[in-house]
């Protein structure tokens, strides 16, 4: 036979010939691959993409809503008063026209860089007791009473106003020209009051005025900017119960700037930060168990125990409650679920295997039957056996804790630090671990011989919060922190107590979910 | 189930239609395992790494040429890269005899069942094994085979004359056990 007829021989007969499969090959596949799977997919996808989901779109969506909700109400006044709008920052307004009217509005985005020009004193029209003018022009030094501030606004121009020194002087600025807003830029601190009437002297405002009149002007607007940046509002309507009775007392709106750069209102209850937030969060953790006995004799076990099982990276997803106490220190609460991650891998030696082969040839003779002949062997295999699981510890727990901001509230950046305790609420285990003669068993919640409280205690919390404002509402954070387990997380019938110190690294959104409250 | 729909269900992940390819192709593959193995353990090392890569990658699976061709290739790649993790080396062995023609009677091989077929190429050094069940089974020519296994052309020329030698002389011995 040629070396062509025999590779031909061989190739046919065992090109496709199929040998009986292992028992169990199925199943180790399936182990193996799943073992290899990354992290995540591991953890219970769905569940966990889930879980993510949710808190993410319920942060996001209370996080919107109040912020949509806020610019409504800051601009709904304008709305209705059906005039133009001057918006000189970037903030995102969104207009609701509540009374369904056809008025149209407008809105104007002034980017560009305004002029200044002073007031001088030949501006100021001093108003005598009988609401009429007195054509004389005054020292600016001497200013005590109500005036009016006769110069010409355009949208191009700013009024300065410098060195008045009276804080209980009323200005009446004349803007000659309708639906412009004019802007001051003002350089004393003591916040002097004014008040725009278009076209003034045309007006019946003047004439019916007297000092302790509410002003009860629909048509009027103010706009004040200080030094970085200027936070818009309107006169409110008389039926805005809290407005019209500050405008009762006060006679002129009083406006104030809380914090520069940023367009808070101080409340109306005096306290000088009022916010709330949401924070959404989640963070990868790597838990470090400690592991001490409780009864003596117990080493050699822990010491198995100890090399069994390794702990993986876990992970932490919550949102929590953000509240300012004062202008630097806020409360946290809220809810998490957290999951550590253990590989538990127990190496049995002298592990047999016997493995049944039958070989059967089949003999041909010329001239007689053919003959089968059945060799039946076996093949005893001796090694070790590698068993391995994955342990997951679950708990659900609420994070409490105060946060102290070393920066300013209106900085971009922040820095805060944070310390509390994380309370447990519920726990559940499931995984494998050793008994008492080395040999695996599968401890759960629910079997009977769980030796895992449901309620784990209290952690210690500490951690660093980098926090960067892409808005006035939202900012996003990351918190490296760190946990120390107080409370042993076995049962007190168990040998040795268990605990876990976890590292992690949060990343989180947090979004302003108070309104802003003016006067 | 058709084979597209198990395909479709393996690109899917969906773990039924994982298990339905695997009994449909396993059998023929395990053998494949074996005859590049050495023993049954190393065999079923290859299968399970095989088919997780098949499982990984069968999305690649690009429906241009035989499914089945795609799989046993990426079996026998499976299977080539534990033998390399397993140090496989091509070394040159002394012959079995000093007899360059082997004649084997052509009877001899209507006794010969499959079992003392594979039987007798596990008996075969590795690197011969190798080279023999790529070239003369498998079918790829001698360029492809040292470009897979990183040797030269001639090595695996020099490989399957020795191998294939060595085997008509196994072949030879169960002939005169016979007689």
């Amino acid at each position: 036979m040629t070396d062509k007829l025999f590779d031909s021989f061989i190739s046919n007969k065992l090109k496709n010939y199929e040998s009986p499969l292992p028992d169990g090959l199925w199943e180790k596949i399936i182990a193996e691959e799943d073992k290899r799977k990354p992290a995540i997919i591991w953890w219970k996808t769905k569940q966990i993409l889930l879980l993510a989901f949710a808190i993410l779109f319920t942060t996001f969506s209370v996080g919107y809503y109040f912020n949509a909700h806020r610019n409504i109400n800051n601009f709904r006044a304008l709305v209705e008063n059906k005039k133009t709008i001057i918006i000189t920052n970037n903030e995102k307004i969104v207009i609701e026209n509540k009374e369904n009217t056809s008025n149209s509005v407008e809105i104007v985005n002034n980017k560009k860089a305004i002029k200044k020009e002073k007031i001088t004193a030949k501006d100021i029209t001093e108003i005598n007791d009988n609401n009429t003018s007195i054509a004389a022009s005054k020292s600016k030094n001497n200013l005590n009473n109500n005036y009016i501030i006769s110069k010409k606004i355009t949208a191009e121009k700013s009024l300065q106003i410098e060195d008045l020194t009276a804080n209980k002087n009323n200005f009446f600025i004349d803007n000659k020209i309708k639906n412009i807003t004019p802007t001051f830029k003002l350089n004393k601190k003591n916040n002097p009051k004014f008040r725009i009437i278009n076209d003034l002297k045309s007006s019946n405002y003047l004439k019916n005025y007297t000092k302790n009149e509410p002003v009860e002007s629909k048509e009027t607007k103010i706009t004040i900017t200080n030094h970085k940046a200027f936070w818009a509002s309107t006169i409110p309507l008389k039926n805005d119960l809290l407005h019209t009775k500050k405008l009762v007392n006060n006679n002129v709106l009083e406006l104030k700037k809380l914090f520069n750069g940023t367009d808070d209102c101080p409340s109306t209850t005096g306290v000088i930060r009022n916010d709330l937030y949401i924070e959404g969060y989640a963070s990868p953790d790597v838990a470090i168990k400690k592991i001490s006995e409780n009864t003596s004799g117990n080493n050699n076990y822990l010491s198995k125990k100890d090399s069994s099982e390794t702990m993986l990276l876990g992970f932490t997803i919550g949102a929590r409650l953000s509240k300012s106490l004062s202008n630097n220190l806020l409360l946290k609460a809220g809810l998490q679920y957290t999951q550590f991650n253990e590989k538990f891998t127990l190496r049995t030696e002298n592990d047999r295997r016997q493995t049944i082969i039958i070989n059967e040839h089949t003999i041909v003779r010329p001239g007689l039957p053919d003959t089968t002949i059945s060799d039946t062997s076996f093949s005893l295999q001796i090694g070790y056996r590698v068993r391995s699981n994955i342990n997951k510890y679950k708990n659900l727990e609420i994070p409490l804790m105060l946060s102290y901001e070393l920066s300013k509230p209106e900085s971009n950046w922040q820095l805060a630090i944070n310390a509390g305790a994380i309370v447990n609420v519920t726990s559940w285990y499931e995984g494998k671990t050793i008994d008492a003669n080395y040999n695996p068993i599968v401890v759960g919640s629910k079997s009977n011989n769980s030796i895992y409280k449901s309620q784990v205690g209290i952690s210690l919390y500490g951690g660093v919060t980098i926090l960067r404002k892409i808005d006035e509402q939202i900012a996003v954070f990351a918190e490296p922190y760190f946990r120390y387990g107080i409370s042993n997380s076995l049962q007190s019938s168990t040998g040795f107590t268990q605990k876990f110190n976890v590292i992690g690294l949060q990343f989180g959104a947090r979004f302003k979910i108070n309104k802003n409250k003016h006067l | 189930m058709t084979e597209q729909e198990i395909i479709q269900g393996c690109v899917r992940q969906n773990r039924q239609c994982q298990q339905a390819l695997f009994n449909l192709y396993a059998p023929n593959f395990m053998s494949i395992c074996l005859r590049y193995a050495s023993n049954s353990m190393e065999a079923e090392d290859m299968m399970q790494e095989g088919f997780i890569a098949i499982f990984k990658n069968i999305g690649q699976f690009n429906n241009t040429g035989s499914f089945g061709g795609w799989m046993k290739r990426v079996i026998i790649n499976a299977a080539l890269m534990l033998l390399r993790k397993n140090k496989l080396r091509f070394n040159e062995i002394d012959d079995y005899s000093n007899n360059n023609n082997v004649s084997i009677e052509a009877y001899t091989y209507s006794n010969l069942g499959e079992e003392d077929l594979m039987k007798l190429i596990n008996n075969l050094p590795k690197g011969y094994r190798v080279v023999f069940n790529l070239n003369i089974i498998e079918g790829y020519n001698h360029d492809e085979i040292a470009t897979m296994l990183d040797i030269k052309p001639a090595t695996s020329r020099s490989q399957l004359v020795k191998a294939r030698k060595m085997l008509q002389l196994q072949i030879l011995e169960l002939q005169k056990i016979a007689v």
